[in-house]
């Protein structure tokens, strides 16, 4: 069984993908027990919705294809399980496109998004690496339309941002740290905090190595920033019920362009009005 | 096992949990300005506050607070303030 980590791995896919591809979650295949994960396609996207995401943007531009992050390098066994997801999705969807009289898809592409080198894995499937693209990346014969991401191997360049997330130790702690101060980003940052945030209690909770811990501390100063600006977020609904009160107290109506001035003052200006308000019990000059 | 639309759903509620908890202790923050003026006026108008009474403005809502807060001057006891309705 996959831990826990490969779960939120998918978690953060799943949310970082749409609406450059739609992903679908948990996609049975039937007449097999196996349930592929994360199959994605980019049909109809526009060229900006995959760029954004980068070299993960350019992975799935290529085609239909089923994503499965490990956040240990796969053994031989469980890349074969991913192949044999692979074969059973593809007879599917040509059965169905078949019986629909559909034209037939694709062969669907498998990515193994792995955190470290599987150099078992590359050695018994002859991988090479991938022509044009940077280090980290690995092909099969075109035959088989496997390809394999080393998160660790990856350059750390704006564009494996996104892959090398899918790391762990340090490759995981500057991916999300560049996440987090990059303005060009923010979009991303918003999108998965509450990955995050996940994956922050769930290290917490099972450190394997020091390497994660540093990673940890890392999504740790985001979990606290975060906190700061959430809290004053409540802070000044607080401060402005504060002044609610008391104005109901002295009989001072709030009118909405009181209220908008208010929205529009930080703390220190609302602790000043509500200090001011209990003096003169007066609405002061805002 | 867990699948990622469950992974999903379980990061959703964690992460909501933690942010409403965020948000409410900011709350509480800015409200405790008004507790503060509140019992300054009771203790001005009718003396020391009593614990009990200090500790049910520490845990009111804006609700109680606006009432209470409103009832100070016209009071004749502190008992009137926190009256039920």
């Amino acid at each position: 069984m996959r831990n826990k980590l490969d779960q939120i791995a998918k978690a953060l896919l799943g949310t970082l993908m749409p609406p450059a591809a739609v992903v679908e979650i948990a996609r049975e295949i039937p007449g097999q027990v196996l349930v592929a994960d994360l199959w994605v396609e980019s049909i109809g996207a526009h060229a900006n919705e995959l760029a954004r995401l980068g070299a993960l943007g350019t992975m799935i531009g290529l085609g239909p294809c089923l994503l499965e992050p490990f956040s240990k390098p796969p053994g031989v066994r469980e890349v074969r399980s991913c192949m044999l997801e692979q074969l059973s999705l593809d007879h599917h969807l040509f059965r169905e496109a078949t019986r629909e009289k559909r034209p037939e898809l694709t062969f669907p592409k498998l990515w193994i998004i792995s955190s470290g080198r599987p150099e078992t894995a590359i050695d018994a499937m002859q991988l090479q690496p991938m022509e044009g693209w940077p280090a980290g990346f690995w092909q099969s014969l075109d035959f088989y339309a496997f390809y394999l991401v080393v998160a660790r191997d990856l350059p750390k360049i704006p564009d494996t941002l996104f892959l090398r997330l899918l790391g762990r130790g340090p490759t995981l702690r500057q991916a999300v740290r560049e996440l987090a101060t990059n303005p060009e980003h923010a979009w991303a940052f918003k999108l998965l905090r509450h990955v995050l945030v996940a994956y922050r209690l769930e290290i917490e909770q099972d450190p394997e190595e020091e390497e994660d811990m540093e990673a940890l501390r890392e999504v740790e100063a985001i979990y606290e920033e975060w906190e700061k600006r959430t809290k004053e977020a409540g802070e000044k609904t607080g401060l402005t019920e504060s002044i609610e009160m008391l104005c109901s107290a002295f009989d001072i109506e709030i009118s909405d362009e009181r209220r908008m001035q208010l929205e529009d003052c930080d703390i220190p200006r609302l602790k000043e009005v509500f200090a001011a308000l209990s003096t003169t019990r007066r609405w002061p000059e805002l | 096992m867990t699948t990622v639309r469950e992974a999903l759903r379980e990061v959703e509620a964690i992460y909501e949990e933690w942010e409403k908890r965020a948000i409410d202790k900011g709350r509480q923050d800015g409200l405790e300005a008004g507790r503060e003026v509140l019992l300054e006026q009771l203790a001005q108008r009718f003396g020391e506050v009593p614990e009990p009474e200090r500790k049910r403005i520490e845990q009111a809502e804006l609700d109680d607070l606006k009432r209470w807060t409103k009832r100070v001057i016209p009071a004749s006891t502190m008992a009137d303030v926190f009256k039920s309705e």
